[in-house]
């Protein structure tokens, strides 16, 4: 038995990725090898076998619920105590992958109607107990599917006792509000994607529920009042693309929520925040207006204003107000028509962290340099990103291009002074001279600085973390960079400072002109070269 | 000598299997399984605990597991740093995938002993090992594998095939 033992733990040193199906054909092809061999012996030597069917059913249920739908149903054709645990199956999730297979094969009027047929067939031979999971995606049948039969499924599935529902349906279907109060007080997550929802319901009724996410959800501003009054103990709850939505009230009885995201619900106008255990916010859109009830509770906040503008100014002049105790922050921003004064009016005493993103490409001329009185109102700031403009044709500062380290007239603020900083990231650093100056005031002003990171390649995509390809011409003006950055700011640097100047790589950051049609994000080559990791802390 | 101390200066328990074999280990790690934590609880555990339903080859593993786990979040309530309970659960978890990565038979004794002495973080071990195994496998293969007998008519496995003919597409 010793021998076998030795092949399983090789086989297992592969990875089991679940890329395209592969975890099935290692296991198909590669296990029965020596399983087979296995058994054969196990059946020599009469050894008792592994016997599935044996097992306390309980026990049996169990397993049978941790394979995916596609297999469970076949192991229901195994034997009687599969199939009884197959007819009270808890993990119905109809969504895309194995179980649409062969669904897509035919033309677009047909694939809705198969997907349908075997919704259907599943649910009738379904016991309609011990449902726990309901997973609904429709997303590739183009809304031919009738408004009846998913009622029907609905009602056929959701029954109490569910705890999970995640249901992506078609934008013209009003989901009826009976079809999950019915099962309220069990549920624990709601997921609702591209339908209509009008709730009505009685106060407490989703008294166990503790997420709810609603993506392309028609629901006004005051049916997502109703349905927030029905929970108690929601702990998280994210609002995007809800256009129907004007006025959000987060409502002070949610006493267990935590973290709350709205993003790119266009509609929206005000935001009133009156939970008190609710530290965590991630606000995307133009800039709104926010009411909190405490300004202490915030502690780590987002400001995207990714296609918007102001979101800057928006963080200097109102964000005291909202969120005074925060401990990091994130401020995201498109376009600003002001660069921020010489001295914040308020201090953020808590601030660790600071996130200032300039996304986009009408940052040329912003002058980074004014920054610092966002330095100067962070006293206990440790950490601090930025991520200067995107450029697409940058031409280097005419008054970088002749002068030494020198004679630039460098403007200094002969009263800063930071004694908390830490780490400093610049990404996407180019020849500027306001990010000079700002560089110079941070080496000269904070003696507690321990890194120092210039990068001067697009760095990477905050969401799918992989790297940003740089274009030829680019690739071309970061190598300029890094020779102005090695001539104005390299030789300033003090001893105590880990300082790194990071030079894309081409094997990373260049794209071709054949893969420029491809997709901009997606690296297919990652270095592994050590200095193409620079400091993970800095891209946050 | 079965309360002996231990080298920590924690009480030793000591478990027999049923062919007869000594097993020694802390109280933490025994107190994993419910049944022993209820026995130790009633101060029925001196002198030692025989368990006539576990061999002493799978007892030898449960026990690793046992003192493996109770080590590794002993330390929890010491030191709550971060990172290093990041570090320890990711020890844990190369350690579970290690443990576990046994042929059929041992896993169906150990997911059987986990289920008699209610280890539960065990047994959900087993039980997904044992899906992951399941997964992508044809009906046959399953059989084979797990020893599943037939128990249906012809007519039945006929009719249960037909209901469920789309998840056999691809196999």
């Amino acid at each position: 038995m010793e021998n076998p033992k030795k092949h399983v733990w090789l086989r297992r040193v592969r990875p089991r990725t679940s890329y395209h199906g592969s975890t099935v054909s290692i296991a198909t092809t590669e296990g029965p090898s020596c399983q087979q061999g296995d058994m054969s012996e196990c059946a020599q030597n009469t050894m008792p076998k592994f016997e599935l069917d044996k097992l306390p059913d309980d026990i049996l249920c169990h397993v049978h619920s941790l394979v995916p739908l596609r297999d469970a149903a076949r192991l229901a054709c195994l034997s009687r105590s599969f199939l009884r645990s197959w007819r009270c199956f808890p993990n119905l999730t109809f969504k895309p992958g194995r179980f649409f297979s062969n669904v897509c094969l035919g033309t677009p009027f047909e694939t809705p109607e198969k997907l349908a047929d075997r919704i259907d067939h599943i649910l009738q031979n379904h016991s309609g107990t011990g449902v726990k999971t309901l997973e609904l995606n429709l997303a590739v049948c183009g809304k031919r599917i009738t408004d009846d039969r998913i009622n029907n499924w609905l009602q056929a599935a959701v029954k109490p006792g569910i705890l999970e529902i995640a249901l992506t349906l078609q934008s013209h279907f009003n989901l009826s509000c009976s079809h999950i109060s019915c099962a309220g007080s069990s549920l624990q997550s709601i997921t609702l994607r591209f339908c209509a929802f009008h709730p009505a319901l009685r106060p407490g009724c989703f008294k166990s529920l503790k997420s709810l996410l609603l993506y392309y959800v028609d629901i006004t501003s005051e049916g997502l009042g109703f349905l927030l009054s029905s929970t108690v103990s929601l702990e998280k709850l994210e609002i995007s693309h809800c256009d129907q939505i004007t006025f959000l009230n987060i409502p002070s009885h949610l006493q267990q929520l935590s973290t709350l995201t709205v993003s790119l619900s266009n509609g929206l106008q005000m935001i009133e925040i009156y939970a008190p255990k609710l530290t965590n916010f991630y606000f995307h859109g133009p800039p709104t207006t926010v009411l909190t009830s405490d300004s202490s509770h915030l502690k780590y906040l987002t400001l995207n204003g990714v296609y918007c503008s102001g979101m800057i100014q928006y963080a200097r002049t109102e964000l005291h107000s909202i969120a005074s105790n925060l401990r990091s922050l994130v401020v995201i921003s498109s376009k600003e028509t002001f660069n921020t004064p010489a001295v914040l009016s308020e201090k953020f005493l808590h601030l660790r962290k600071l996130v200032i993103d300039f996304s986009g490409i009408l940052f040329r001329s912003y002058d980074y340099f004014s920054l610092s009185s966002f330095l100067q109102a962070c006293p206990a700031l440790e950490t601090f990103c930025l991520w200067a403009g995107q450029c697409d044709y940058v031409r280097p500062d005419p008054e970088l291009e002749d002068f030494s380290a020198d004679s630039l007239d460098i403007r200094r603020i002969p009263e800063f002074h930071h004694a908390k900083l830490k780490k400093v990231a610049i990404n996407r650093f180019f020849s500027s001279k306001s990010l000079i100056e700002l560089t110079y005031l941070i080496i000269e002003k904070a003696p507690s600085l321990r890194y120092l990171l210039l990068d001067t390649s697009h760095g990477f995509d905050r969401i799918t973390g992989k790297r940003v390809f740089m274009r030829n011409q680019e690739f071309i003006q970061a190598i300029i960079d890094v020779e102005v950055a090695k001539r104005y700011i390299e030789g300033k640097v003090p001893p105590s400072v880990r300082f790194k100047l990071f030079q894309p790589c081409k094997q990373c950051h260049l794209i071709s002109r054949r893969r420029l049609h491809l997709q901009r994000y997606c690296a297919s080559k990652i270095c592994k070269r050590r200095r193409c990791f620079p400091f993970a802390w800095a891209y946050i | 000598m079965a309360a002996a101390e231990g080298s920590d200066g924690g009480k030793m328990i000591v478990l027999i299997s049923a062919d007869g074999q000594r097993f020694e280990l802390p109280e933490a790690a025994a107190k994993l399984s419910q049944i022993v934590l209820y026995m130790i609880e009633d101060g029925c555990c001196y002198p030692s605990i025989p368990l006539p339903k576990v061999d002493g080859v799978i007892l030898a593993k449960i026990v690793e597991y046992c003192n493996k786990h109770a080590a590794l979040s002993s330390g929890a309530d010491g030191s709550s740093d971060a990172a290093s309970e990041r570090s320890k659960e990711r020890e844990l978890k190369i350690f579970d995938a290690e443990f576990i990565d046994v042929d059929v038979t041992t896993l169906f004794d150990v997911m059987m002993a986990a289920n008699y002495l209610n280890i539960k973080g065990l047994l959900d071990l087993a039980c997904q090992r044992t899906a992951d195994l399941i997964k992508g496998k044809s009906p046959e293969q399953i059989r084979q594998t797990f020893g599943i007998k037939n128990d249906f008519t012809p007519e039945e496995e006929a009719a249960i095939r037909k209901e469920n003919a789309w998840a056999f597409d691809n196999i």
